[in-house]
């Protein structure tokens, strides 16, 4: 079911009429039914497998609840020493129970997202005929496994390190997995952020159903109106791009870096619009990321969700880890200090950006883009201090606001390349986009003349532009007074009649402006992730 | 208890607010179609100014002249009538054209009873596309709503975008030039009050009528007929069926009697100009386009016939203020002129011959 088709207005309608006509304690169960019909509605066969994940994780759960549960009695009246025995002794336990859990689910994923990639490719540098005979192989992979599997990753680990409690109640535990605001594009939530709010007992308060109503219209804007309507352009170039040259690719890898953000921004908006009309707050996947001034605060203000998950089950675990330290002490007794802690900091760094390429699908391009932000965020790294260095000698005022736009702009150049390597048809299409954009600046087009666009369709994406970046930096603005308050917050606290003026105009501007209906795609970029 | 009043207030404002902004929007926002734009002539007309509504297909709207009659007769007539228009739709055309118009009485051409008869060879999509076509002019009404649930073989989303026009032609209003936009913001009535004529002609010879042992029209068919009957009734206002003279089929013939048969038996007011003699006096080798349309000359031949029988029968007689007078009075001008130039245009391919 798209949230942005009409099935999905009176699906959201219906659910919340239920949800708050039903008494509090059994709420919970209102989502659960909702979210299976809005998964179920994609397929019976993908409901199945994603109850079946559940069910077997749900059972290791328990086991490691039950590690977790007998280690706190045991070492309730042990000394010290003997309870970090037994608190080891457990660990281990569950260090099983946690492996085999994490095998099962990673399989699926690998099994869904990258076993066509690997046989390919293996098929490619293997030439033995009997793997030549091999067969192609490509499955579907069912609505939003990449975020549920996570989401399930980090319940486990959750669980094991023991920051949680296993949730003992399955069909609680599944509304957690399956909630369908969250389950096909995330954000990547933690049980322990949205667990309790979930069986909490929410009030109808017309107040919170029109903050989240605002989300909602916001995120279809961005979504209808400014990346539906680039898309046209945008595929028109990347479905050929050979045969263009030139300073076009600059302005697809604008016009692309603005449409994947309105999707999934937008695409977010309206799931935790949605989410916030049944009191439930999810946390912000996207803090307007292209006005971070360096690429590690791009990537903390973009997809927060799966940058914090890299962070924590990736990052921290790889750098922390024995093996990992072992090898830091060679690195840095072989190549020297200095040279050896970059290059120690920087390995765990690209493992987590070759697993975010890989994320978004076993495909080389993206591999290649996951490795460019890594090399991008180590060389900042590396660069960090000889450049606050080189900036403190040629007395370059940081803080002013010309300095920090410049930083901003670079910062978005380095992500429009990255663009066109992620979206490239094969890494040799990304080469052709990059190196044509530098070289050949003859060449020019003409946007309204020479693409399907037409002229009023291009003062649209102007315009709704505009609105875009005069919201982004009232956004900005308001968050770095550190207020607390928000836009809808401002705007709540505005004449009734002027916030439904804002309603009305953001329902028309959709309604007139938007791409959908017939012949109009449906799908969100993130979705096929 | 006074916040909750407030709320529903505010919000029923703010839907009507956008329910209105939206309708306004979807009427811009159709496609420049003269199939489409039938329901803004109409309604453009000053309220309870039209004595009589014609409804049917293109077998309607080329054999009537609005002006014609007006000017012969003194009656006035509008046409609700578009190509190909599934005989199912005109209850529900009634039930509209009543809501601004105090009307006398309605001609409903018949013939499309016969277009039906011929289903599996208009196809169900051609069928559905003429209701797509006639339905976006419309006004969102329960009317609407009723003729789209009942007869759109559509899923529920294109039955909503139907509904609400702006929905399924939204992309228009950023193809449109400003002058388009601000040409269909200025609600007018039609130049020549809906009539759309040929100069052309072709040989025709008027065939004659033979009855099959075959019945083709099915009970399903001629309930349909019934089921204009009762909407007259029930609006309480006069009908006149009649079949406009056309070059009919062996098969479209024998449907023919099998319709006036069923009529007769009924006792509808009903005339078809197909059987029996020729009243209206139709040269058939010069006044039709093709076989199943008059051209300009048997238009005129045909509204005057129409118009005199329709005065003689049912007595009407146009009311107008100024404005409105002034309006028709315009019209026929302009048609004047028009049906001139066509006139002396066939005038001269007759000749030719």
């Amino acid at each position: 079911m798209s949230v942005i088709s009409y099935l999905f207005i009176v699906f959201l309608i219906c659910t919340l009429i239920i949800y708050y006509i039903m008494p509090g304690k059994f709420q919970w169960i209102v989502l659960l039914g909702a979210s299976l019909v809005f998964y179920g509605y994609a397929g019976i066969k993908y409901l199945l497998l994603v109850v079946t994940e559940a069910v077997i994780v749900y059972l290791f759960s328990l086991r490691m609840q039950k590690s977790l549960d007998e280690q706190e009695i045991l070492a309730r009246d042990a000394d010290r020493r003997t309870a970090r025995k037994i608190k080891n002794t457990e660990k281990v336990k569950r260090k099983k129970y946690l492996v085999a859990a994490l095998f099962i689910v990673i399989t699926i994923l690998v099994i869904f997202k990258a076993l066509g990639f690997l046989i390919e490719n293996i098929k490619r540098f293997v030439p033995i005929d009997r793997i030549q005979d091999i067969p192609d192989f490509k499955l579907v992979a069912p609505l939003g496994i990449s975020f549920y599997t996570f989401m399930i990753i980090s319940y486990l680990v959750d669980l094991y390190n023991g920051r949680i409690s296993a949730q003992r109640n399955f069909l609680k535990y599944l509304t957690y997995v399956m909630y369908f605001p969250h389950v096909t594009q995330g954000p990547i939530a933690r049980y322990e952020e949205v667990g309790h709010q979930m069986w909490e007992h929410h009030r109808f308060n017309s107040d919170v159903i029109m903050r989240g109503v605002w989300l909602i219209i916001w995120g279809a804007f961005k979504k209808m109106v400014i990346a539906d309507r680039i898309s046209a352009f945008t595929t028109e170039i990347f479905g050929d791009v050979f045969s263009y040259k030139g300073m076009i690719f600059w302005a697809v890898g604008i016009a692309y870096s603005i449409q994947i953000y309105c999707d999934f921004s937008g695409c977010m908006d309206i799931m935790r619009g949605a989410s916030e009309c049944f009191g439930i707050v999810l946390g912000e996947n996207f803090r307007r990321p292209y006005f971070s001034q360096t690429l590690p605060e791009f990537w903390r203000r973009w997809h927060i969700s799966l940058g914090a998950f890299f962070r924590e089950y990736v990052f921290y675990p790889v750098s922390t880890s024995k093996l990992f330290l072992k090898l830091n002490v060679k690195i840095r007794d072989h190549i020297g200090n200095v040279v050896g802690k970059v290059f120690a900091a920087s390995i765990p760094i690209l493992c987590v950006w070759i697993l975010t390429g890989l994320w978004h699908g076993a495909v080389w391009n993206y591999i290649a883009w996951g490795l460019y932000h890594g090399i991008l965020i180590c060389m900042s790294t590396l660069f960090e201090q000889p450049l606050d260095r080189l900036t403190h000698r040629l007395k370059i005022r940081t803080e002013c606001a010309s300095w920090q736009i410049f930083r901003m702009l670079r910062t978005f150049v380095l992500c429009v390349i990255g663009r066109l390597i992620f979206m490239g048809q094969g890494i040799g299409s990304s080469i052709w986009m990059i190196r044509s954009g530098f070289t050949d600046w003859g060449k020019v087009y003409d946007l309204v003349g020479d693409f399907t666009l037409a002229q009023g369709e291009w003062s649209v994406i102007l315009i709704s532009c505009i609105v875009l970046l005069a919201v982004s930096i009232a956004q900005e603005i308001l968050e770095r007074r550190e207020t607390g308050e928000d836009i809808r917050g401002w705007l709540m606290r505005q004449n009734v009649w002027f916030r439904w003026l804002v309603m009305v105009v953001g329902i028309s501007s959709i309604v007139i402006c938007g791409v959908y209906g017939s012949g109009a795609t449906k799908a969100f970029i993130y979705e096929q992730f | 208890m006074i916040k909750c009043v407030k709320g529903t207030v505010s919000i029923l404002s703010v839907l009507l607010m956008l329910f209105y902004i939206l309708s306004r929007a979807g009427q811009l926002a159709i496609p420049e179609d003269f199939d489409s734009d039938v329901w803004a002539s109409y309604y453009a007309e000053e309220d309870n100014t039209i004595n009589t509504v014609l409804i049917g297909s293109s077998a309607m709207y080329r054999y009537w002249l609005p002006t014609r009659a007006y000017e012969e007769q003194g009656f006035t007539s509008a046409l609700l009538a578009t190509a190909g228009q599934d005989i199912r739709l005109i209850p529900y055309t009634m039930e509209e054209a009543v809501k601004s118009q105090d009307v006398d009485l309605f001609v409903v051409e018949i013939r499309s009873a016969i277009t039906r008869g011929n289903v599996e060879e208009v196809g169900s999509d051609k069928l559905n596309y003429r209701l797509e076509v006639f339905a976006t002019g419309m006004k969102p009404s329960m009317t609407k709503f009723r003729m789209i649930q009942n007869l759109y073989d559509a899923d529920e989303s294109k039955k909503i975008e139907l509904m609400f026009p702006i929905l399924m032609f939204h992309d228009n209003l950023l193809q449109y030039d400003k002058e388009e936009i601000l040409d269909r913001m200025d609600e007018k009535t039609d130049e020549y009050k809906m009539t759309r004529q040929k100069s052309t002609f072709k040989v025709k010879k008027r065939p004659e009528l033979k009855a099959s042992s075959e019945r083709y029209l099915t009970d399903e068919i001629l309930g349909y007929v019934d089921d204009i009957e009762k909407k007259a009734d029930e609006l309480g206002v006069d009908v006149l069926l009649i079949s406009t003279p056309f070059v009919a089929n062996e098969k479209q013939g024998a449907m023919q009697l099998e319709l006036d048969a069923y009529l007769d038996d009924q006792g509808y007011t009903y005339i078809d100009f197909n059987s029996g003699e020729d009243v209206i006096g139709l040269d058939y080798s010069t006044d039709f386009f093709d076989g199943r349309h008059t051209n300009v000359a048997g238009a005129k031949k045909f509204t005057s016939y129409m118009a005199k029988y329709i005065k003689e029968n049912y007595n009407l007689k146009a009311e107008l203020d100024g404005e409105a007078e002034k309006n028709w009075t315009d019209a026929c001008e302009a048609w004047s002129l028009e049906e001139e130039e066509m006139m002396a245009k066939w005038r001269k391919s007759v000749e030719g011959k």
